[in-house]
């Protein structure tokens, strides 16, 4: 035994694949053929981002992905085509609503062309993964079409898409196998159908709805239900919490669900689903008071289910592994993310943490590096989520209320878009950036953004969140004139001193 | 966690090979849980020159939440312990024991560290990723970051400073000392950095203070930080129209020695005493009269115009009151205390108050009666001049029968000033100030008749010791001094 290991430590010994890198001593078996460094099981974009990741460190990797496109949720049913139907109803909306106030008169009428809209949006998605093929054989990631199962510590089972099997030995595993959309009993989604649906459903209607119940006030349910009403549905959210997007500091979420409001959108809060009927020609629900109470019949053309998403972590072989799961179906791991089985890494949605693609990104890349020895980092109070409804929502680190529990002390700064030049100057001047910062050191710990570009404009204060910034940091800088970026500078000057312009 | 459920495995060895010398590993604490950033090793199960076979206990780590055994991955023997058991904590991915391949290994290992030559591994030798907050999230504090050795930020340069920590120490004219290091990234300092170095009395003043007063010598080093931190970090009161919200530092308290004591000079002490014992032993008594001054004024003009000769108004208060000091001999007198009578003098020795930075001081105009208003002028300016210059001779200002204040030049309207011992009286004159005057009353006039005019009016209060002088002849001396300022020729005679 002794002899075997010394002879084999030193083959290794002069091993170094890149420098820098610590090689460990992994004895169990011998180059095959067709083994890699990596197996990415799931293309989405924490999988394909570690599958080039890997790749780039000189890792050889392959990446199996079932759906027949690469991107994931993200690319193909979620993030892409949802921002790109955004897009086109708010150029819509904008074009009936906002045009005449800038003196733009339309002789006739505006009109939907759903074709053409869908079209443009599946041109965009179809650009986007095609895309990312092309990166995978720029960066040689093999891309293995088909059903990946974990079959050993080592072993990566796939069942392909064009017939057959495969098995891809490996050294290291990562799991990014990601979320699918949360059932509700009571309201079983049949997207073919097309009257009970899921947001992948939501996406491809044929035609704009009379009306529309969304169920979930969270952030799919809040957007899906923007792009449908501003096409010219009658959208109304129904939500078993008191409030939308449970998560948002509350006075930024009791302001967007005023703005939301005020843009036609009906809100039934503290209202359960107890029961649907699908017709012909539409769906009827049954709805009661989220804490018991006499039942409601409520119609709409159609239903949209946005409930939430759950880990998609079930029958892929982790079980089998010893692999805990925890009562959430996430994958328990270290801070390593590696799971029980040191050679199997789960990243994504399919771990803890919030379901955003950028956090699965930033978890792949980190993964990946720890693999090699390198020094791997996510910064989890620096995630930033946006909502893309218009105007946006943006939010980072802590909310008022997640301080307070923590018996936290902070000061507080907030500038409304009414008082800023630029957002007058276009008649965009809805929303508040919001600033939290620690009492004694000041520095920056939440932020939370109302406005028409907040998704953007979160990019500043993340930054700063990175380098330790004090909202006196960010007042200290310089801002261009006139932009919205100002609102931002200004509500930090408000925290930590006087804003000027308010 | 899943994994690390009670045994931990060696995780980070590296590898250096020397020439000649065996080949020495390094153990490094390992990281036994996601939060941890330190440990101590409570004891060594294996001693140097022990064999450790995979799976053996090697020693016991004590973390912050549990004592955890850290076992051996690999077949090593043990060669020496460079952390001692129950000592100091040691960070995640520092050093704590070499260890070598073999029993041959380890004699040659034995050998080689007698003769000095294997070095002690330094902690930036190993590759050490970061555990700290790479864990999936949990609400976690937002307090400063786990503490990291500090990163020299020379590089940074400009940058080492953040905005708002750069002005606080500059707008406190304060630098930082050697030893603080910024929890920013990269070593950069932050606001909270700066208020804590504050805090805890890790800077020095940049500029010399004017705080310290003569009397103490400069902080004994035993000072205790906070409270030098205190004197230091004291803002001056911010300039008026300044939010002091705008300077807030929370936790500064301003302690003692955060004001300035001004010695006082011996010229003040000397005032101080003369002047209290004048009012508290001679008993003032106060009369005022208005001079119309308007014919001085032309007066002046005239000489100024004409024949180029510039005297001051004050010139001809010294004058008109020396010659009414000649008519009124009696007001020209002083308290003999001894005696316990007022005594008159001879001369007419003005003493004229003058301000300079010291403290108000008299010099005598002597015989001001016998001079020329030319003279008087020239004579006052030279002895104000050289009394701003604290340069008067002691027979220059100590004597004098009668004193006059002038405030007009502050713009003071009407004052009363507090006698110079031995001296009878002195007079205090404001300024001569545009009023609106009714016309003396004339017998034979009709009321209907009587217009008013403006004059410019100087308003002369005489305090005067009630020993030497009574109302009566104190309103006689103020009569011929309201006379000659209201018709200077009278100076001339």
């Amino acid at each position: 035994m002794l002899a075997s290991r010394t002879l084999l430590r030193t083959a290794l010994r002069g091993v170094r694949p890149t420098p820098g890198v610590v090689t460990h001593a992994s004895r169990t078996f011998a180059a095959a053929a067709s083994s890699y460094d990596l197996v990415v099981v799931g293309g989405g974009p924490g999988g394909y981002v570690a599958a080039i990741k890997g790749a780039q460190l000189g890792m050889k990797t392959a990446c199996v992905e079932v759906r027949g496109a690469l991107g994931g949720t993200c690319l193909n049913v979620g993030c892409i085509p949802s921002k790109a139907l955004l897009h086109s109803s708010h150029l819509f909306e904008q074009a009936n609503h906002d045009f005449k106030k800038h003196g733009i008169k339309i002789n006739g009428s505006v009109e939907v062309d759903l074709k053409t809209m869908m079209g443009g949006k599946d041109k965009a998605v179809r650009q986007l993964t095609g895309g990312i093929e092309y990166l995978f054989k720029k960066n040689g990631v093999d891309y293995v079409k088909g059903f990946g199962k974990v079959a050993g510590p080592h072993n990566v089972h796939v069942k392909l898409n064009a017939g057959g099997e495969s098995d891809l030995e490996t050294k290291n595993i990562l799991i990014a196998t990601g979320s699918e959309v949360t059932p509700l009993p009571t309201c079983p989604v049949d997207n073919e159908k097309g009257r009970i649906v899921d947001s992948t459903g939501a996406l491809v209607l044929k035609t704009v709805p009379k009306s529309m119940a969304v169920i979930g006030g969270g952030v799919i349910g809040l957007e899906m239900g923007s792009v449908w009403r501003r096409l010219g549905s009658k959208v109304t959210v129904i939500e078993f919490l008191d409030r939308i997007c449970p998560s948002l500091d509350q006075e930024v979420g009791q302001a967007f669900q005023k703005i939301l409001a005020k843009q036609g959108i009906q809100f039934k809060l503290g209202t359960k689903v107890v029961g649907s009927t699908v017709k012909e020609d539409g769906v009827s629900l049954s709805l009661e008071p989220a804490a018991g109470g006499a039942a409601e019949n409520f119609d709409a053309e159609v239903v949209l289910v946005a409930i939430g998403r759950r880990p998609f972590t079930r029958n892929i072989g982790l079980e089998e592994q010893g692999i805990a799961l925890d009562k959430a179906g996430r994958v328990t791991v270290d801070a390593h993310f590696r799971t029980s089985v040191p050679s199997i890494h789960a990243i994504g949605d399919a771990i803890v943490g919030p379901m955003l693609a950028h956090k699965a990104e930033e978890e792949g890349i980190a993964a990946v590096e720890m693999m090699q020895g390198l020094a791997g980092h996510v910064n989890y109070d620096a995630v930033p989520g946006v909502i893309y409804t218009h105007p946006e929502v943006a939010a980072a680190g802590k909310t008022e209320e997640e301080l307070k529990a923590m018996g936290v002390e902070y000061n507080k700064g907030t500038f409304p878009f009414s008082a800023n030049s630029r957002a007058r100057a276009v008649g965009e001047a809805d929303g508040l950036v919001k600033i939290l910062s620690d009492k004694t050191t000041d520095r920056i710990l939440g932020i939370h953004i109302i406005g028409s570009n907040a998704g953007e404009m979160i990019a500043e204060g993340v930054l700063g969140m990175e380098y330790g910034a004090s909202s006196e940091d960010i007042a200290r800088t310089c801002h261009a004139h006139p932009t919205l970026s100002e609102a931002f500078k200004e509500a930090c000057m408000a925290t930590s001193s006087k804003a000027i312009h308010f | 966690m899943g994994f690390y459920a009670g045994r931990k495995s060696a995780c980070l060895m590296s590898r250096r090979g020397f020439a000649d010398l065996p080949e020495v590993s390094t153990i490094v604490m390992p990281a036994l849980s996601p939060t941890m950033t330190h440990g101590t090793i409570s004891e060594w199960t294996k001693k140097p020159g022990d064999v450790c076979e995979a799976g053996d206990v090697l020693c016991e780590i004590e973390t912050d939440k549990a004592v955890v055994a850290f076992d051996v991955q690999d077949e090593c023997v043990l060669a020496k312990i460079l952390e001692e058991a129950k000592g100091r904590e040691i960070q995640v991915g520092m050093p704590v024991a070499l260890s070598v391949e073999d029993k041959a290994a380890y004699e040659a290992f034995v050998e080689a560290d007698k003769a000095g030559k294997i070095a002690t591994p330094s902690a930036e030798a190993l590759p050490s990723p970061t555990a700290s907050s790479t864990s999936p999230p949990a609400p976690s504090l937002p307090a400063s970051p786990p503490p990291s050795p500090p990163t020299p930020t020379a590089h940074l340069g400009d940058f080492a400073l953040s905005p708002a920590a750069r002005h606080l120490l500059h707008s406190r004219h304060l630098t930082l000392s050697a030893e603080v290091h910024g929890t920013g990234k990269g070593g950069r300092l932050t606001k909270g950095d700066v208020i804590q170095a504050i805090a805890n009395g890790q800077v020095t003043a940049q500029a010399p203070r004017q705080a310290a007063p003569a009397s103490t010598a400069p902080p004994p080093p035993s000072t205790p930080p906070k409270a030098q931190a205190a004197a230091l970090a004291a803002v001056p009161p911010p300039p008026p129209g300044l939010d002091p919200a705008q300077v807030r530092i929370p936790t500064i308290q301003a302690g003692p020695g955060a004001f300035s004591d001004t010695k006082n000079s011996n010229m003040r002490k000397v005032i101080a005493r003369r002047l209290a014992e004048s009012k508290a032993t001679v008993p003032h008594a106060y009369e005022t009269v208005d001079c119309e001054i308007d014919a001085v004024l032309l007066f002046r003009k005239q000489m100024q115009r004409d024949f180029e000769v510039n005297v001051s108004v004050n010139d001809f208060i010294i004058r008109s009151a020396a010659l009414a000091l000649r008519d009124v001999p009696e007001a020209n007198a002083f308290w003999d205390g001894p005696k316990g009578t007022a005594v008159p003098k001879e001369d007419v020795d003005i003493s004229v108050a003058v301000a300079t930075p010291a403290g108000l001081i008299t010099p005598i105009i002597s015989g001001s009666d016998r001079r020329r208003l030319s003279e008087i002028s020239a004579t006052m300016k030279d002895l104000a001049g050289r009394a701003r210059q604290g340069k008067l001779k002691p027979e220059e200002f100590q004597g004098g029968s009668f004193t006059i204040s002038n405030l007009g030049m502050f713009g003071i309207d009407e004052f009363s000033a507090v006698i110079n011992p031995p001296q009878a009286a002195i007079m205090a004159v404001g300024r001569g100030a545009k009023r609106v005057r009714a016309p003396p009353y004339l017998p034979n006039q009709h009321a209907g008749n009587l217009k008013p005019y403006t004059a410019t009016v100087m308003t002369a209060t005489l305090s005067f010791d009630r020993r030497v002088l009574d109302e009566a002849l104190a309103a006689q001396f103020l009569q011929a001094f309201k006379s000659y300022m209201s018709r200077p020729e009278l100076l001339l005679l």
